[in-house]
């Protein structure tokens, strides 16, 4: 999967890591860890693997033996269904 | 907004003119008025005179104003403002006012749908942010007798946290219909003209609930929830940066929960002192 960031009209990052993104007059909350995932996504289109191996180095692998790329494939979409990033490839 | 119900080479004088969030607002009859109309009109806008520099010239906006079937010639779409009767077609005008208030200053000042009420010797304030229906204009007219009377429907905030005060007539509901009241004849306390936000609540009212419940709201919680109660938000240079400067600058937002606005005097003492 690869990715390519959609620029917001604002953003404010707040003391708990959170995010306010202002994009298309909707302002909307977003967790830390979307936020970086953003950012990691801001530098140009991204490959999915790429980001993954950053979050986990940022936050550390999931708890419970959780599935990284899964968790991070449901970020991402997440954020594409709000207009935050865009998916332009799915392989 | 400007009236277009005459075409004529001369346009005719404003009956009087207000004003709201630093803009003046001419407000003409169209068909007439008897003068205790405009007279009960001129004092329910007491708080809102243009000051004599205002009026040296022409207002920003006219508003028409006049009562559906004693329109004379004008046809009633080219009025911006009519009611069944004077009545309605004072509330309705006075809602006119405000929205050329703040489209007159969209993108110079962060809009928020609040009442306040300020300490009027220091002019901090307090802002109670909600939609409609959360009582805004009740707890202004109530809390406006112990502290000043800022606003009920907009309060207009610079980049540095200075609010004009925009006292305008109070809509209040009488029986099945809505009757504007003058702050001076509700007896509540004169604002100064700009105050300084202390405080932000965001209003949660609960009916039954016995006693006020203060809760902090996390930041990006906050600048979330305040943007759903704005105006032309967008037109300001990084709107999020508006709103957290905000959020910053009063120590943070607080949501409160109450049942009777008589609950909130308490709050409001711990922030204002006893005032009045």
């Amino acid at each position: 999967m690869r990715i390519a960031p959609v620029q917001p009209d604002d953003v404010y990052d707040t003391e708990d890591g959170r995010r306010v993104v202002l994009i298309e007059q909707q302002v909307a909350v977003i967790s830390a860890v979307a936020a970086v995932l953003l950012d990691v996504v801001a530098e140009g289109e991204t490959d999915l693997d790429v980001v993954v191996g950053r979050l986990t180095e940022a936050f550390g692998e999931p708890p419970d033996g959780g599935d990284a790329r899964r968790l991070t494939e449901d970020v991402v979409r997440d954020l594409a269904a709000r207009g935050m990033l865009r998916v332009v490839s799915r392989k | 907004m400007t009236a277009t119900s005459d075409d004529t080479t001369e346009s005719p004088q404003p009956d009087f003119v207000v004003s709201a969030l630093g803009t003046t607002v001419g407000i003409r009859w169209v068909g007439g008025a008897p003068a205790e109309v405009l007279a009960s009109e001129l004092r329910t806008w007491s708080r809102c005179r243009p000051t004599d520099e205002e009026l040296e010239h022409e207002a920003d906006f006219e508003v028409t104003v006049g009562v559906r079937g004693a329109l004379g010639d004008v046809p009633e779409e080219q009025v911006n403002a009519v009611g069944a009767d004077v009545v309605e077609a004072l509330e309705v005008a006075t809602a006119a006012v405000t929205i050329c208030a703040i489209e007159n200053i969209a993108g110079e000042r962060l809009m928020l749908h609040a009442c306040a009420v300020a300490d009027p010797d220091t002019g901090d304030a307090v802002v109670l942010v909600g939609p409609s229906g959360a009582g805004k204009t009740t707890i202004a007219g109530t809390l406006g007798k112990r502290w000043a009377y800022v606003t009920d429907e907009t309060v207009a905030i610079d980049v540095d946290g200075v609010a004009l005060a925009y006292p305008k007539p109070l809509c209040v509901v009488d029986g099945d219909r809505k009757i504007l009241h003058s702050p001076d004849d509700l007896g509540l306390v004169a604002s100064p003209a700009e105050v300084t936000v202390a405080k932000v609540f965001l209003l949660d009212r609960r009916p039954g609930l016995e006693a006020a419940e203060v809760e902090p709201v996390a930041t990006a919680d906050a600048i979330a929830l305040l943007a759903e109660h704005t105006s032309y938000l967008t037109r300001l240079d990084e709107p999020l940066q508006w709103l957290g400067g905000l959020v910053q600058v009063t120590g943070g937002v607080d949501r409160v929960r109450y049942g009777e606005c008589v609950q909130l005097e308490p709050v409001l003492e711990a922030l204002l002192g006893g005032a009045r």
